[in-house]
């Protein structure tokens, strides 16, 4: 990974061609990794490859000693990737739909790690994807440690999957949705993949029941 | 040459091509994967959750390809409104009663070039019930289970070509039929308002259980300038009955307000601070912005 001095830094955010990171976008779930090659695209970074489980992120890393991995979803799905890409040393950013708890935030401050909030601003996302390439470690401050005194382990939806949600349980598509939100249609699947994921279910009409059930949507 | 049998056959054939002409084959982008049902020459059905909240689909038919929109899911009832031209005349729905469990049907769908035909029967009929996504369909059908997923959102007919159900996959390898008179129910609220509109109060609720030993549920949220925030619903009542009907859960209430006609006003029986209370709330149409 070649070192980026302050002032290409900060030409970079501007114009992130100049830097040329090379991306590995790494998910199990494809929304999740639709999602994040949009998201590097849209950064103008260049997307190398895709892995979709650890083992193809280390062959890949192995090859590639000089991608950046960006993974994300949920922090159980992203576990496994953001470890592949710490014990091959490759600078990695975490695009997170809940929050991580006390030892994930004390595992990943490490140099080389962003943290972010999904699905980031593309400014955002740029700006820690090229600290990471300084070694800095980069914690989104909307990314704090989930802190439950009730000592349940259900992470409760984000205003944005709730909105989606929302909007699912009117029966609305999913270009409808963005279309709203002014989010891409990508993101829309992003968002409601990770409200899956929490809720533990696999169906849109599940999603909305166990939302209504867990009082997080109304009725 | 047995007569008897050939006649048998050539009566099921017929069926066959009858029941072909009432299904379509649906392709949401990726080839055709699943199936849908004619309803009448410019609206058709299909299984809501295989839509994958695609807007538009592409519909083959007996005569070709054709663009369909999306006009309404019903996630709790898996029944999807599709506005297409089809050139078909549509099905006709068979009379609720007319089913009885171990009656032969036959489903019907369609991949990309060719109509799949499926022998099968109802293995059981039964009364009215609630899925467990909180939809209410009008009859209990369990059809043979495994049904090929390129059969799903097809259609059950009986022995007299006429539409009882449309098949769904369930848990399990369980094969359910959405009762042809709660598909007729959707299809003709949605094309009254063009949509499919949701009554709504705004209220976000928890389970709870009274002293009594009761189950009700507790006010968590109320949504700002819904009806619920108009009739001064407060964060930590309890609503335990509304028009009469009470209320355990959150998807009771839900399912109370499905009855419910939207812009009337309907009793609440609360419980505030431990003391019984009604107010009157306006059931209105959910706003999505």
């Amino acid at each position: 990974m070649s070192a980026i001095s302050s002032k290409s830094l900060v030409i970079g955010i501007d114009r992130p061609n100049d830097v040329n990171v090379e991306m590995i976008v790494a998910a199990s779930n494809s929304a999740v990794r639709r999602t994040l090659v949009e998201l590097a695209q849209r950064a103008n970074f260049e997307v190398r490859a895709v892995a979709d489980d650890p083992a193809a992120l280390a062959s890949l890393l192995a090859r590639d000693r000089d991608a950046s991995v960006v993974t994300g979803g949920t922090v159980t799905l992203a576990r496994p990737f953001l470890s592949g890409a710490r014990s091959a040393n490759a600078a990695a950013v975490a695009v997170l739909s809940d929050r991580a708890d006390a030892e994930d935030r004390l595992n990943w401050s490490y140099g080389g790690l962003a943290v972010l909030r999904a699905v980031p601003a593309i400014k955002r996302f740029q700006a820690a994807t090229l600290a990471t390439h300084t070694g800095l470690s980069v914690w989104d401050p909307n990314m704090r440690i989930a802190d439950d005194p009730s000592g349940s382990n259900e992470s409760p939806l984000s205003r944005r999957e709730r909105t989606v949600l929302e909007f699912t349980a009117g029966g609305l598509s999913t270009k409808a949705i963005a279309r709203k939100l002014g989010i891409s249609p990508n993101t829309v699947k992003f968002h409601l993949q990770a409200a899956f994921e929490k809720l533990g279910v696999t169906t849109r009409a599940e999603a909305v029941m166990a939302a209504i059930r867990r009082g997080e949507l109304a009725v | 040459m047995n007569s008897a049998l050939t006649e048998w056959a050539t009566a099921r054939r017929a069926l066959a091509e009858q029941a072909a002409l009432g299904v379509v084959g649906i392709d949401r982008g990726r080839g055709v994967r699943f199936s849908g049902i004619v309803w009448d020459p410019e609206t058709l059905v299909t299984a809501a959750e295989r839509l994958h909240g695609a807007d538009a689909v592409t519909i083959h038919t007996v005569h070709g390809a054709v663009p369909a929109e999306i006009l309404a899911c019903d996630l709790s009832v898996d029944v999807a409104v599709l506005k297409t031209k089809t050139g078909a005349p549509g099905i006709s729905a068979a009379k609720p009663a007319s089913l009885a469990a171990g009656d032969d049907v036959l489903i019907a769908g369609r991949g990309a070039s060719a109509t799949t035909i499926v022998w099968s029967h109802a293995e059981q009929v039964g009364p009215a019930w609630r899925s467990r996504t909180g939809g209410e369909l009008d009859r209990l059908i369990r059809l043979s289970p495994g049904l090929h997923p390129a059969l799903e959102g097809g259609g059950a007919f009986d022995l007299e070509g006429r539409l009882c159900a449309m098949a769904v996959r369930g848990p399990r390898h369980q094969t359910l039929g959405i009762p042809s008179e709660t598909i007729e129910r959707l299809v003709s609220t949605v094309l009254q308002h063009g949509y499919l509109p949701q009554p709504y109060l705004g209220v976000r609720l928890q389970a709870v259980t009274l002293d009594n030993g009761t189950d009700a549920v507790i006010v968590v949220g109320v949504e700002p300038g819904s009806p619920a925030a108009s009739a001064n619903v407060l964060l930590g009542d309890i609503i335990a009955s509304i028009a009469g009907r009470s209320i355990e859960n959150a998807l009771d209430l839900k399912i109370a307000l499905a009855r419910i006609p939207l812009g009337s006003s309907i009793d609440m029986q609360l419980y505030r601070g431990g003391d019984r209370l009604d107010a009157t709330v306006t059931v209105r149409e959910r706003n999505l912005q």
